[in-house]
């Protein structure tokens, strides 16, 4: 051990209220769920972390996975690994397969969902997904609790807030008939230069009733184009000659105009993706 | 910090930083050497344990994490006629994993035939991706998960 250097104090609280209390008490504590992220890629033998840490991983409630009529309901602290263990049917193939690109099946086992959604690195794995999804997030703290939607959670003036804790995630269930999770590049060796894509639509007796679509970029950041996705909607299959559509200026004047940087090589492999899934759904019919 | 927890079957207790990483309280307080230091980041399966039932890298998670719980090694995990399941069935495969991914296979193989299912060949797949080594050939590798599940299920029904 580095000399002159304080072990932490860790809290290994049981109940929810119990956690609210010590985080109330000791705001500038670390939440510690899975540990993943805090440690990946570090290699000092005693890694430095604050002086207080609050264990999560013995609150029963955190772990939770509760299905009810119109959502799933997933503990902050859940496994990535128990979430799919659920099974793809409830999932859906969307989901199942981004929680099943992260990472290895050992670090699944310790990973946990809030973590994801909290680490300010690792937004680019589920949240494309999620947001396309409507996924809430209940953030509670001593005395009070909120239900935010998952794109506001994202504007750092509504997320969370001193004090507040991630507890759970709901995750309305839908009728997208046609789902699609793809990886360009490799997630687990080449975190940085990957993109990831998700797609669902809607398709009902030839129409496609919605569709949406999001990209995380390298840079954590989340791009969709929604009066894109609005002038489709509606629309009869099969849909050909998009790209020559005026509707397709949409997208391609989004793809320009981004905030995000984004290569001539990049901008083609996401038109490329798209328009596979648009194949995919003409395929379906 | 006193951390109390049950390794390889046995109440063991120690007293060090709750920050160092399990692989090193392992190594350096137990003389357990299975379990291999390499990437830090999880990825490799060296040092691959059984916490509770599930398989985890020890290189992830801090000693604080454990207490109170069931922690089993390869050196535990040797004793065990499931170990021998496996095993067994590398070794009529002509499978010989490598030093540094022995530990992440066999859990890895360990835990896709406890599934009571014969195991398909993506899912055999998979698990070799996730733990990716040049030691031993593909083929050699979904043979001897086929053997070990042969195994397992033979024992099974022998218990019967």
């Amino acid at each position: 051990m580095i000399k002159n250097r304080r072990s932490p104090l860790v809290y290994y609280p049981k109940t929810v209220n119990e956690l609210l209390q010590l985080y109330k008490s000791m705001p500038d504590s670390l939440l510690f769920a899975g540990g993943t992220e805090i440690l990946y890629g570090r290699r000092e033998k005693y890694p430095v972390l604050p002086n207080n840490i609050i264990l999560l991983s013995r609150i029963e409630e955190l772990a939770a996975i509760k299905r009810s009529e119109g959502y799933l309901e997933i503990g902050a602290c859940a496994k990535l690994n128990k979430i799919l263990g659920i099974g793809e049917h409830v999932l859906k193939p969307a989901l199942y397969q981004a929680i099943k690109s992260i990472a290895t099946c050992e670090v699944r086992n310790l990973a946990t969902l809030g973590g994801n959604i909290c680490s300010s690195y690792r937004k680019k794995t589920l949240f494309p997904l999620l947001t396309l999804l409507d996924t809430r997030l209940e953030l509670r703290k001593h005395g009070g609790s909120r239900w935010i939607n998952l794109k506001k959670y994202m504007i750092e003036s509504e997320g969370l807030q001193p004090g507040e804790v991630l507890t759970r995630i709901r995750i309305p269930f839908n009728n997208f008939n046609n789902q699609a999770f793809v990886i360009t590049g490799d997630l687990k060796s080449d975190y940085h230069n990957a993109m990831t894509f998700a797609f669902i639509a809607s398709v009902q007796k030839e129409v496609l009733s919605d569709i949406r679509f999001s990209i995380g970029f390298s840079n954590n950041s989340i791009f969709r184009v929604r009066d894109f996705e609005d002038a489709l909607s509606g629309r009869k299959l099969p849909i050909f000659g998009l790209t020559e559509d005026p509707v397709y200026n949409r997208l391609t004047t989004a793809l320009k105009s981004n905030d995000i940087e984004i290569s001539p090589f990049r901008r083609q492999q996401i038109e490329g993706m798209f328009l596979s899934f648009l194949h995919q759904l003409n395929d379906t019919l | 910090m006193r951390i109390d927890f049950s390794l390889n079957g046995k109440k063991v207790s120690t007293d060090t930083p709750p920050e160092k990483r399990l692989i090193d309280v392992l190594r350096e307080d137990f003389g357990l050497l299975s379990a291999k230091n390499a990437c830090y980041s999880g990825e490799c399966g060296s040092c691959t344990v059984l916490l509770e039932g599930q398989t985890i890298p020890a290189c992830q998670i801090p000693v604080f994490t454990i207490r109170a719980k069931h922690l089993i090694t390869m050196e535990g995990f040797r004793g065990t006629e499931k170990y021998l399941d496996i095993i067994n069935a590398f070794s009529e495969a002509k499978c010989t994993p490598c030093p540094f991914c022995f530990n992440g296979k066999v859990f890895a193989v360990d835990r896709l035939i406890d599934n009571r299912r014969s195991p398909e060949i993506s899912e055999i797949m998979a698990l070799l991706s996730d733990h990716a080594c040049g030691c031993a050939s593909v083929s050699s590798f979904i043979q001897g998960v086929k053997y070990a599940f042969q195994n397992r299920e033979l024992r099974g029904e022998l218990l019967r």
